[in-house]
Order: structure tokens, then C-alpha cells, then sequence
């Protein structure tokens, strides 16, 4: 899964939200790094819908702006957790051989 | 759409009229807010990415669909082909100690170098994952490719400008449209290469100036028969067009090799059939068939039954 999805997804997973909201959910979840325009969140979108891992949850209309809210499908909400299991194994096992690592030795001086 | 603004109009007038009206109010409110108090530089930005949303809908180049599939798969082939075409030329040119550059101005060796230097490093940038600096460099290739093409049909007393920018097209020719197919893949599905894609980007780079330069092309090429030639570029672009039935690999295979095929045979077909105009019904031809059997496949579907 491309981090792009990744983001989506996850700022999706908590609740249905709107384009813009989007766009700043995104952006808060990666810590300002990844920064979502306007056409590529509607390709991204798109995608995700016909993929079947989102759905329109909510079109109305605030303040006389039209605004489609999306949300997970099951089938998305089950790629995600299965993203996040991966890489929560990933991290696990980094972690495990970051504390069993040897210190490097120290070549610098060895022939001296 | 009343309050949007003729920019933002003129960017949303690029997407399939129905998509525009289910969506357009929708992207226009999106486009509001996320360009609410910046500069006008991020503005512009995100006016060209919608604009270039639009347009990938337009032209059947998005993610989803076949278009921009096939040019995602061919992506790792076309980089590795236009960088290993150039490594070779690079190569030719030092193993002919500069024979043909000697004597050359500054405005003929200026765009040849910044074409080659330029498509080797997108396939370097490729093979990192790096698809955005990948496309950058393949349009500085494109662009060289280009000027290099204008500077030679313009020369000062070519007696015959046609001639000389097809016989340049044979070498410039292929960075273009391998460009234009590195830049229809939509980036956000191109993949972050596995060991499967570096080995079709270095094999692609490997056979790309094997073919090119084993068989002397580029110089002993014009005995070859105009039928020959005219399959050449009719059979890659026969198999590209497989991607109506869904059958990739032989799409991808043909969509790669096309813009070589097609450009080292323009020029001899051109000149072997005696000008445009002896050519150019062959070439309506060509074109009116492929349109017809994209229109038949497509009425049939996939599995070959009729979906109309």
C-alpha cells in the first residue's frame, strides 16, 4: 500500500469526513510531510471508491456549499488493520534487533 | 459553479462533462479552502493538479483505468530503455572519439547533452523509486530532444529541413514519446520498485542500445524493406492495443518498444514511399484501423462477448 492510501485510509478510520477535511487530516498525520492538492486527493478518492474501500457517506449541503462526506467500507476498514498489523510487525521485529545489536567494531587504529 | 473563477473554471472545464456536474461544485469548495490565504505560487500549483486531474479523465489516464495502467507497467521498461539508448550514444560517441561532434557549436552539443545526460539520470532516479524526479529528467530529455530537433531542421542552408528533422528524429524520436509515456503514468499508483521492476528497468536498458546498435542500425538500415519497416511499427502497436482485451504483458512489451520502432522507421519509410503525401494514406490507414479494432474490443469486452 502506497503511503498516499496509507494516510487516506487512516484519516478516514475514526470517522467519515469531507474533502478539505481531507486534505488537513493528511497533512496532521504525517506530521505536515505530506501535503495532498486538490486534484490529486479526487484521484486518490476515486480510486478508493472504485476499489470498494470507501463510500459516500453523507452529500449536503453547508452554508450553500456542496459537500460529500466519505467513509471506510468494510473491505477498506480490513485493509487498513491488515496494513497496520504488517507494519506494526515490521516496527517489532526493528526494535527486537535494535536491542540484541552488537556494537560495531571500532576499525579505525585496528592495524595499528 | 457562479463564484468560481475563470482559472478554476477553465481547470474544471478539462473534466468529462458528467463527472463536472456530479463533482464541480464539490472541487470548487475543496479548491477554495485549501487555497485560502496562500501565496500565488502554491495557487497556481494547485490549479495545475486539478487541471491535470481533469485531464488524465479526459484522456482515459488515471489510475483506474487501462490507459494509465498500461503506462504504470511500462514505466521501469521505458525509463530503463530511453537511459540505456542514451548510455550507448554516450558510449558510441566516446569509442568514435567524438567524430561526429567535432567542429560542432555550442547550440548542437548543448541540447545532445542534456538529452543524454539528462535520460540517464531518470532511469537512475527510477530504479530509486524517485518517479517524480524520473519524470522531471524525461522532460528535460523531451525538451533537449526537441530544441535538438528545431536547431537541425533550422540550420542555415539545409536545403531540404524535412529530411534532416526526420533523420534526427531517428535518435531524438524516442526520448520524446518515451518521455510522454513516463509522464501519462499516473504517480500515485507507479510502484515502489521490487527486485522484478529494477530487472525490467536494466533489462530494458541493456536491449534497448543492443538493438539499436548491433544491427548498425542507424546506418545500415536503409536497405531494409519498406514492409519490414512498416511492421515494425505496425506489430508494437498492435500488441500496445492488446490492452483493449485486458492482456498486459504483450500491451506493456509493445507500448515500450514503439517509440524506438517508430521513430528509427519514419524517416526510411518517408523516404522509401517518396514523401508526406505517398505516405500519409498508409498512415490513415494504419490509424483508422487501430481506431476501428479499439472500438470493436471495446464492444465486446474483455472476454470477448458484446457489453453494448
Amino acid at each position: 500500500m502506497q503511503e498516499p492510501t496509507l494516510l487516506l485510509l487512516t484519516a478516514l478510520a475514526d470517522a467519515p469526513r469531507h474533502g478539505y477535511a481531507l486534505i488537513q487530516e493528511v497533512s496532521a498525520i504525517s506530521d505536515g510531510r505530506v501535503k495532498m492538492r486538490t486534484g490529486t486527493l479526487y484521484g486518490a478518492l476515486d480510486r478508493l471508491l472504485q476499489q470498494g474501500l470507501i463510500e459516500v457517506a453523507a452529500e449536503e449541503v453547508v452554508d450553500g456549499r456542496a459537500r460529500r462526506s466519505y467513509a471506510l467500507t468494510d473491505a477498506g476498514r480490513g485493509a487498513l488493520a491488515a496494513e497496520a498489523e504488517r507494519l506494526r510487525a515490521v516496527a517489532t521485529e526493528a526494535e527486537r534487533r535494535l536491542s540484541v545489536s552488537v556494537a560495531r567494531p571500532r576499525v579505525r587504529g585496528a592495524f595499528a | 459553479m457562479s463564484d468560481a473563477t475563470v482559472a478554476v473554471r477553465t481547470a474544471l472545464a478539462l473534466y468529462p462533462g458528467r463527472y463536472r456536474r456530479e463533482r464541480g461544485d464539490e472541487l470548487i469548495v475543496v479548491f477554495a479552502d485549501t487555497t485560502d490565504g496562500v501565496g500565488p505560487v502554491d495557487k497556481v500549483r494547485e490549479l495545475f493538479d486539478l487541471g491535470a486531474y481533469g485531464l488524465r479523465m479526459r484522456t482515459g489516464l488515471t489510475s483506474t483505468s487501462r490507459g494509465g495502467r498500461l503506462a504504470t507497467l511500462a514505466a521501469p521498461l521505458v525509463a530503463g530503455a530511453a537511459g540505456g539508448l542514451a548510455m550507448g550514444q554516450v558510449l558510441l560517441g566516446y569509442l568514435t572519439s567524438g567524430a561526429s561532434d567535432e567542429g560542432s557549436g555550442l547550440r548542437y552539443l548543448l541540447p545532445h547533452w542534456a538529452l543524454l545526460v539528462a535520460a540517464v539520470l531518470a532511469a537512475g532516479a527510477a530504479l530509486a523509486g524517485r518517479w517524480t524526479a524520473a519524470k522531471l529528467l524525461a522532460v528535460v530529455s523531451a525538451l533537449a530532444a526537441v530544441v535538438d530537433l528545431a536547431v537541425v531542421a533550422s540550420a542555415p542552408g539545409a536545403p531540404q529541413p524535412l529530411w534532416d528533422f526526420l533523420y534526427a528524429f531517428q535518435w531524438d524520436g524516442p526520448f520524446v514519446l518515451w518521455a510522454l509515456v513516463l509522464l501519462a503514468a499516473p504517480k500515485d499508483v507507479l510502484p515502489v520498485p521490487t527486485w522484478r521492476e529494477r530487472a525490467l528497468l536494466l533489462a530494458a536498458a541493456v536491449l534497448a542500445p543492443l538493438a539499436a546498435f548491433t544491427d548498425n542500425v542507424y546506418t545500415s538500415w536503409y536497405e531494409l524493406d519498406p514492409l519490414w519497416r512498416a511492421l515494425m511499427i505496425a506489430v508494437p502497436l498492435l500488441m500496445a492495443l492488446a490492452v483493449v482485451r485486458d492482456r498486459y504483458p504483450v500491451a506493456v512489451a509493445g507500448l515500450a518498444a514503439l517509440p524506438w520502432t517508430f521513430s528509427v522507421n519514419l524517416h526510411g519509410l518517408w523516404q522509401q514511399e517518396g514523401g508526406v503525401w505517398k505516405l500519409l494514406p498508409m498512415a490513415v490507414a494504419t490509424v483508422a484501423a487501430a481506431v476501428a479494432l479499439v472500438l470493436v474490443a471495446r464492444r465486446k469486452g474483455p472476454g470477448g462477448r458484446l457489453t453494448a
